[in-house]
């Protein structure tokens, strides 16, 4: 119907149409290229590292994306917003083309008006860089990284956004719709699952990780693959590849729909009005609940009945929100009843669905032959934190162990609340079959039988390595070995020979660690060990009983000792330590008293992180110590017999 | 031409133009007229391809219009509250519709400008409103198109003006067989330009004639008869509308003048003249004809 030459003519034509959109994109990129230049200007302070931060600075990022993004907001809305009006649907709708012309013509426009600023910023900013001596291939690869970057997240953003202009016949529910579209998916329903199950199954653990989810909106795709960029680009090429599928596919809706658009939807709220009470479902359904489960929060009752109270008010509210919305007339609030009743029951049956089967779920335990391996974690301890290598789990006897302290803890769980236990062990399931499943169980650490057969599980192999990278990473590939704790960083200097020695011993006494030796022995040093690649800290310590590791340090004439040694204690304030008249007890000062324990106290730095994260059977307390000339306040673990001879000796 | 066949198009609950069935010939001025909300600007809009008919179709030259979006490049819409550029001026939108017309006249258009005395490098949102009215009629016309379609563009257009644009109609009719079609709620507006009218009222069309043809259907005579004749007259001739005053009789007759006044001279009364009837006369007679007040309807 048109020739192509005739068309870029049109695009063109276009251009002279949308100076503002232009103006808007040229001042956004302008204010870009400053903030690039100051940036850059920064890295200059410190000369011998200016050249990794300039490349640094040139690496494809989230926030250089965010402008790029609302600009495509802009655009998208700027061009399309003629569909809201009648007086300009008229107009264009009735220019002799093709309304899918037409609508390539609005993807050509937007693009352009993006794109050529977006190029001219890229290559004043590659300039800059040159003139500053630091230009490299490696700035120049990332600045075409980050214009391919910036272009994806503008189309993600701009078809998403023309999608919510062409959907909808105004351009405040254009914008609420391209919210609402952006973070459904990824935040309202991938959310909805676990918080609702959280809340119906005392044992419940969120074991999917749930990537797909943010494949269904553009702000989390476009964060998606900006943050893989510095990390992983086998995720980085994936995210990119979905965020092109997400972009042809979202773009080709809002083609189609653009064809079949009615123009009498301007100035309507919705421009397919058979759609609107699916999308009334779409949105009450989710947000009611979520209405009914901030209600529960709130209320903080065991009783339900705060929950349900919500959920039926929360229908009421968005049910009527949305329909105002659609007829733009607030006396439509209370109308449609029959769909309103309709929500709350489907509310309702989804929560039937987790009432129902709690017991199952908290009851819930695999048959050994369907287990392919356990990984266990306690308190909550993350045990992906640095996550560069697999994690097998324990299989085998060790296992069949897990299960059986399992079993016993869901007998146990069946007459406590989770809250009323001191502990928390999360266990995730591989089957055979491929799934997983996890459980989060309160546990009764003190219980004998689970403490021994904790202590069973902990002490071996497997399960270390299952927790701890030093026994995965090649010891070829590490760096640097050094200790750590609250006073001082040493750097180990071994030979090959030396550094795989040391590793043994310690691999072999960290082993046999049990759970209760975790719990009680004192941590006198952190292990850090890094390697080429990444530079990570795994979190491993020297306890105080690994007499061997602690022997072959001091053989290379390096002492491993409790910290506190080194340090002057002048005076202590326990916490929660009460006399037998019930009077707390404050501050001690006593300082040969205190002198005599210091080695007794364990500083609570070295427990930030690790499987436990207190000392069993201590109190907290407050030190305030000397080294050298500081005077300092360090927190610390007491533990009983300390706690005696303190009480004893009490200002 | 153009054929619509079984039209309709809702609006929600709100039929706007049920089941229209018209024929627009070609090298003629189409007037379309009927009151607010009657169902004009909804048929223009389905003509011009801004909106779908629910149902019915409407063939440009045997070609449906929905389905043939290059039908669009034969029609020109104007609508009632037409959309210009913030800035543009009558120079930009020239530019602009050359790319949508690529047999759009520019020196034809700065000819009319000039004829007009409109100034082609003003903004257009200074003009008045007859005068972007003037211009949008201008630039239907340079277009080259077969159609131009106007919704009320011709009201309120000052008489000089109205005679103007008559009479670049009547050349470009003339030349190259354009076919304007005026919707308009005033039958006065259309009735001095129009070759053609369609009444549309509550969505349907009441009635589609040629101007021409209606005048010469009709024709009002005034006689002085005795009342005794008014049977006889009855017999013999198709009536529309008799009243009497004494013995002085006026009425409108359906049929050709000369076989008309060939009935009065065999009667032979002691006064009779023919008397010519005003379009809106006409309307009236022939509206009433099929049980409708036109009063109320159009004026």
């Amino acid at each position: 119907m048109i020739s192509r030459i005739s068309f870029f003519k049109l695009v063109r034509e276009e251009w002279k149409h949308h100076l503002v959109s232009i103006l808007a994109v040229v001042l956004v990129f302008l204010g870009e290229i400053l903030f690039f230049y100051f940036d850059i200007s920064s890295t200059f302070m410190w000369a011998q590292y200016a050249q990794r931060e300039v490349e640094h600075t040139c690496r494809l990022n989230l926030i250089s994306m965010i402008p790029s993004m609302f600009l495509a907001v802009f655009l998208a809305a700027e061009y399309f917003s003629y569909l809201h009006s009648q007086r300009k649907t008229d107009f264009y709708l009735s220019l002799p083309i093709k309304r899918s012309t037409q609508f390539l013509m609005g993807v050509c426009v937007s693009l352009s008006v993006f794109f050529i600023p977006c190029v001219i910023a890229t290559l004043v900013e590659i300039g800059i860089v040159a003139v500053t001596g630091y230009g490299s291939a490696a700035v120049v690869q990332n600045m075409i990284w980050m214009l391919i970057g910036k272009v994806i997240a503008f189309m993600a953003v701009w078809v998403m956004m023309t999608l919510a202009v062409v959907a909808t016949g105004h351009l405040a529910v254009a914008v609420l719709a391209f919210l609402v579209g952006c973070a459904y998916i990824p935040l309202f329903i991938k959310e909805l699952y676990p918080t609702f199950a959280a809340l119906f199954y005392d044992t419940f653990q969120n074991t999917r990780m749930g990537e797909a989810w943010n494949y269904f909106s553009p702000i989390s795709l476009v964060s998606g693959f900006a943050n893989a960029y510095d990390y992983h680009m086998g995720e980085f090429f994936q995210y990119l590849i979905v965020t092109v599928i997400f972009i042809v596919v979202v773009g080709g809706i809002a083609w189609k729909l653009y064809q079949i658009r009615p123009a009498e939807a301007a100035k309507r709220a919705m421009a397919f009005e058979k759609t609107n009470s699916v999308i009334r479902f779409l949105v009450v359904v989710p947000f009611a609940l979520y209405f009914g489960y901030f209600l529960d929060q709130m209320a903080m009752v065991d009783s339900k009945i705060w929950l349900i109270v919500g959920i039926v008010v929360g229908v009421i509210l968005f049910h009527g929100i949305m329909e105002s919305t659609y007829a733009f007339d607030p006396r439509k609030m209370f109308t449609k009843k029959k769909q309103a009743f309709a929500a709350v029951c489907i509310c309702l049956l989804f929560l039937g669905g987790f009432y129902l089967t709690k017991d199952m779920y908290n009851g819930y335990l695999p048959a050994s032959e369907d287990l392919k391996s356990v990984k266990i974690t306690l308190n909550s301890t993350n045990i992906n934190l640095y996550d560069q290598y697999d994690r097998a789990g324990v299989s085998g006897e060790e296992a069949d162990r897990v299960l059986e302290l399992v079993e016993r803890v869901i007998l146990q769980n069946n007459t406590k609340k989770m809250e009323d236990f001191p502990s928390n062990i999360s266990i995730k399931y591989e089957m055979v079959n491929g799934k997983e499943k996890g459980r989060t169980y309160g546990i009764d650490t003190e219980d004998e039988v689970n403490r021994a057969l904790l202590d069973q599980i902990v002490a071996t192999e497997e399960f270390k390595k299952h927790f701890y990278n030093i026994y995965q990473i090649s010891e070829e590939a590490i760096t640097e070995i050094s200790l750590e704790n609250t006073f001082t960083s040493e750097k180990l200097w071994f030979s090959e020979e030396e550094q795989k020695e040391f590793l043994d011993i310690y691999r072999k006494e960290l082993s046999k660690l049990t759970f209760t030796e975790m719990e009680e022995k004192a941590r006198w040093a952190r292990v850090c060990i890094e390697d080429s690649e990444s530079g990570w800290i795994d979190d491993c310590y020297i306890y105080e009983n690994f007499d061997e590791t602690i022997a072959f340090l001091k053989k290379h004439d390096i002492e491993v000792k409790n910290p506190m040694d080194c340090c002057e204690v002048l005076s202590v304030e326990l916490f929660g330590v009460y006399d037998e008249k019930g009077d707390s007890m404050y501050i001690i000062q006593n300082t040969e008293v205190l002198d005599s324990l210091k080695d007794r106290f364990i500083l609570d730095d070295l427990y930030h992180s690790g499987y436990v994260n207190s000392v069993r059977n201590s109190e907290y307390a407050l030190a305030e110590i000397k080294t050298g000339n500081r005077i300092e306040n360090k927190y610390v673990f007491i533990r009983e017999p300390e706690i005696k001879i303190l009480q004893e000796n009490m200002d | 031409m153009i054929v619509i066949k079984d039209v309709k198009k809702a609006f929600d609950d709100i039929v706007a133009v049920n089941q229209i069935n018209l024929e627009i010939q070609e090298r003629t001025v189409f007037g379309l007229l009927g009151t607010n909300g009657a169902g004009k600007s909804t048929l223009l809009r389905m003509i011009a391809g801004v909106l779908k008919a629910d149902s019915g179709e409407i063939r440009l030259d045997d070609k449906n219009i929905w389905d043939n979006p290059e039908t669009g490049r034969e029609i020109f819409y104007i609508s009632d509250d037409q959309f210009y550029f913030p800035n543009g001026t009558a120079e930009d939108l020239v530019t602009f519709y050359k790319g949508y017309y690529p047999n759009f006249d520019e020196e034809k258009f700065f000819d009319f400008l000039e004829r007009f005395e409109l100034d082609r490098k003003r903004k257009i949102k200074t003009f008045s409103k007859g005068m972007k009215k003037q211009i949008s009629i201008l630039l239907g016309v340079c277009a080259n198109v077969k159609y131009l379609l106007c919704d009320e563009t011709f009201d309120g257009l000052d008489p000089v003006m109205r005679q103007g644009i008559k009479s670049i109609f009547a050349n470009e009719i003339e030349e190259r067989g354009l076919t304007p079609v005026i919707a308009s709620h005033n039958l006065r507006e259309l009735e001095d330009i129009c070759d053609c009218i369609g009444v549309l009222h509550k969505g349907g069309i009441m009635l589609s004639k040629d101007i021409g043809e209606l005048r010469e259907t009709f024709l009002k005579v005034q006689c002085v008869l005795p009342s005794e004749w008014d049977a006889v007259l009855r017999e013999k001739l198709e009536i529309m509308k008799m009243s009497r005053h004494g013995r002085l009789l006026t009425m409108t007759v359906r049929g050709k003048k000369e076989e008309i006044l060939a009935v009065f001279e065999e009667i032979n009364p002691i006064y009779c003249e023919a008397l010519p009837l005003t379009l809106e006369e006409i309307f009236i007679s022939e509206m009433e004809a099929y049980g409708y007040d036109i009063k109320n309807l159009i004026f």
